[in-house]
């Protein structure tokens, strides 16, 4: 509870300020980041996706998709091995450990995208920032995203792939992908609310991005000439270097390191900017 | 009440503030919209002014009852001071704590129980964990929703959506407390319980503002009263007096639209 001697907190609402003073918002937000995460995972509780067959579809549903590509990529065009042998399965295991992953990113952005316009009673009655909605979407992908990595590590084993320190190198990449995510999200969250069919588009442009990003296919077999279009995806490099990581049991490049961080913080700061800009428009908008 | 120039230590002050909205007469807004839109050349867009050059002052222990026909911008003026609406113009200066019970009540998610969104209430305002564990019971005791409690909020009616509303906010032990209509929610015993927890926050020098349609709860309650008429001031005052001038100037017929309010 409240103690008498808090200290008193004095609140200015200006009509001629845009952007909110940033240090206190974002102390604000970090002060708030337990409610995020709590209503994060009674969200995923109340879509009865933290039951177990909740969470076995989570699993699943990647599953049988990386099923689908490894059947397109080894039937169909005849590349990736014989579909029985240990090619075959390393090629799966490759899909799948792409596939899990993007299931962060892409489940942040349709979470995301929606955040604000169905933030309802959060955003019309509390003044708290909104950028907790966004990180609150990003919270629950994580939280989907964590239980697949451990059937992951199954095929992994299965595939005798390298295990090592190296694999530690997972733990950084997944992390810049989170920064990556939220940067983008607050970008669709915001645009959702001015365009709200941005949500409905979002499935096709995340579909496409999928397969402009090395998942079901390895980076190295992006034609040299293309090379750049890794560095243009802000999640082109980072996948590159988890295939590195798992499947080449290495270090990633620094290069790529280097370009996934660049995005990761370059979309954080314009998301963030942009959302802290509009976000008080949000009120009268939805 | 008073003009904001005085000295006293005041917990809210509105300095010239009007609220403009963008209304927009489509019914949702697309990038197809936009795109069709461009062809047209037309802005579909037409202003409300909600609030026009407000000024006001609340000081420490006031209790200010705020009253005025539908649309007169009772709720928007709440929503300025506890910071989820922007002004247009002006300036908002405010010193302490604001827990908000806005009409809406405090469901972030209607599947969620009602236990589970006194926590998410609970960490929205700031407490921690362990100190929302220490106040459950107590809300969950003072909202008297009984089993209920453990019931999804979709499955509340409005009045104990209302109550509960109203037990989390004062749980937070807020400096200003702002309540929309809250008290019309609950039934005839809730609102006597609900009277005297207010009176409560009162003494400790903390500030309430109450939006309210039931003039006679204003008249009880309250220690002054502002009256909004079309986004402006009309008068502010011992609410006897206020409520009396209202209550002439509806019945004088003066506005079609303070009908609405009896």
């Amino acid at each position: 509870m409240t103690t008498p001697e808090k200290p008193t907190i004095t609140r200015i609402y200006d009509a001629e300020r845009h952007l909110p003073p940033i240090g206190p918002y974002l102390s604000d937000t970090l002060s708030h980041l337990q409610f995020a995460y709590q209503k994060a995972r009674l969200d995923l509780r109340a879509a009865h996706k933290d039951t177990w067959f909740g969470r076995l579809w989570n699993i699943l549903n990647p599953l049988l998709l990386g099923m689908v590509y490894w059947l397109l990529v080894v039937v169909i065009f005849g590349s990736g091995g014989d579909i029985f042998g240990r090619e075959g399965l390393r090629t799966l295991t490759q899909i799948l450990g792409g596939l899990f992953l993007f299931g962060l990113p892409s489940a942040s952005l349709a979470l995301g995208s929606k955040s604000i316009v169905s933030g309802g009673s959060f955003v019309l009655n509390t003044r708290l920032p909104r950028m907790l909605l966004p990180i609150g979407s990003v919270i629950s992908s994580f939280l989907s995203f964590a239980p697949s990595m451990i059937i992951y590590v199954v095929f992994h084993l299965a595939a005798g792939y390298e295990i090592g320190f190296h694999l530690l190198w997972t733990i950084p990449l997944v992390a810049i992908l989170v920064v990556t995510a939220l940067g983008l999200s607050m970008v669709v969250a915001t645009l959702n609310v001015y365009f709200r069919d941005v949500a409905s588009f979002l499935p096709y442009a995340t579909r496409i991005w999928l397969y402009l990003t090395p998942i079901i296919y390895l980076y190295q077999n992006v034609p040299a000439a293309l090379d750049w279009a890794l560095y243009i995806n802000p999640i082109g490099t980072l996948f590159a270097s988890w295939q590195q990581v798992l499947f080449e049991g290495r270090s990633p490049d620094l290069v790529f390191v280097g370009a996934s961080v660049g995005w990761a913080l370059g979309s954080l700061v314009v998301g963030a900017l942009m959302f802290m800009r509009r976000e008080r428009e949000f009120a009268v908008r939805i | 009440m008073s003009l904001p120039s005085e000295s006293e230590a005041f917990a809210v002050s509105v300095e010239n503030v009007t609220v403009k909205y963008r209304a927009m007469l489509e019914q949702r807004q697309t990038m197809k919209s936009a795109l069709s839109r461009l062809g047209r050349n037309k802005q579909e867009v037409r202003y409300i002014q909600a609030l026009k050059d407000v000024s006001l002052t609340v000081k420490q222990g006031e209790f200010l009852g705020v009253i005025g026909h539908n649309g007169a911008g009772k709720s928007t003026l709440l929503r300025t001071i506890a910071g989820i609406l922007p002004p247009t113009k002006g300036r908002i200066v405010v010193n302490g704590h604001v827990t908000t019970l806005l009409s809406v009540g405090i469901g972030f998610n209607g599947e969620l129980t009602g236990r589970e969104n006194i926590k998410l209430g609970g960490l929205a305002n700031g407490l921690t964990p362990k100190e929302i564990e220490a106040t459950e019971e107590e809300i969950a005791e003072f909202s008297g929703l009984g089993e209920f409690i453990d019931y999804p909020i979709k499955t509340y009616s409005s009045g104990m959506r209302g109550r509960l509303g109203f037990a989390v906010a004062v749980a937070m032990e807020p400096d200003i407390l702002l309540i929309d209509e809250a008290l019309s929610a609950g039934d005839a015993e809730f609102r006597d319980k609900a009277s005297k927890k207010m009176r409560e926050i009162m003494e400790k020098a903390q500030a309430i503002i109450l939006v309210s349609h039931g003039l006679s709860v204003v008249k009880e309650m309250a220690s002054s009263c502002l009256w909004l008429d079309h986004g402006r001031v009309k008068q502010v005052g011992e609410p006897d007096e206020v409520v009396q001038a209202y209550t002439d100037y509806v019945a004088a017929g003066s506005s079609a639209a303070a009908h609405d309010d009896f």
